[in-house]
């Protein structure tokens, strides 16, 4: 998801496969773990975050779903049509103290999402954002 | 509902014949491709 050519070979594996696609989802993303292990239960300032493991984080979450993006609209503007749903958290999540870099990371691809729908407006591809939250189960 | 349907609903889209790339998946990387 991070490499430029790699998703567009991707992509142009998936559109010769199925003949075109219809939709998008940019769901990959890769979480606090990768950063700190014990995220949940000890919360790392963000002066303590490697940089690699920043950059990684902010290049899959975020770059990832700009290039898949970058790589299928133009078939979907020839097509006249088209449905990007990229996949995001909650804001509390976002912006919860210990959660960098995935906080920033999310709020990248809602930024992101929002511009997105902008540039394409009017087009017949359309961008819509999904902000997922925990909640308890039903009882 | 499968994921796939799922965010066809919510893009408005009928699942019928949907040709969805949906990226991602158990391993957080890569490409799997699913009909809605």
């Amino acid at each position: 998801m991070r490499d430029e050519s790699s998703v567009a070979r991707a992509v142009d594996q998936a559109c010769s496969q199925l003949g075109r696609i219809d939709m998008l989802v940019n769901n990959a993303g890769i979480g606090m773990r990768t950063v700190n292990p014990r995220f949940m239960t000890h919360a790392q300032g963000f002066w303590e975050v490697p940089v690699s493991g920043f950059q990684a984080v902010i290049e899959t979450n975020l770059t990832g779903y700009f290039l898949v993006a970058r790589e299928l609209t133009p078939r979907m503007l020839a097509a006249g049509a088209g449905r990007i749903v990229n996949i995001s958290v909650s804001h509390s999540t976002m912006h919860r103290a210990g959660f960098v870099p995935y906080g920033p990371s999310r709020a990248g691809s809602e930024a992101l999402s929002r511009i997105m729908a902008a540039d394409l407006r009017d087009t017949g591809v359309t961008v819509n954002l999904l902000l997922l939250a925990a909640r308890p189960s039903p009882a | 509902m499968p994921p796939a349907a799922r965010a066809a609903t919510i893009a408005g889209m009928s699942t019928t014949k949907l040709r969805v790339l949906v990226t991602g998946g158990t391993s957080g990387l890569g490409l799997a491709m699913a009909s809605a």
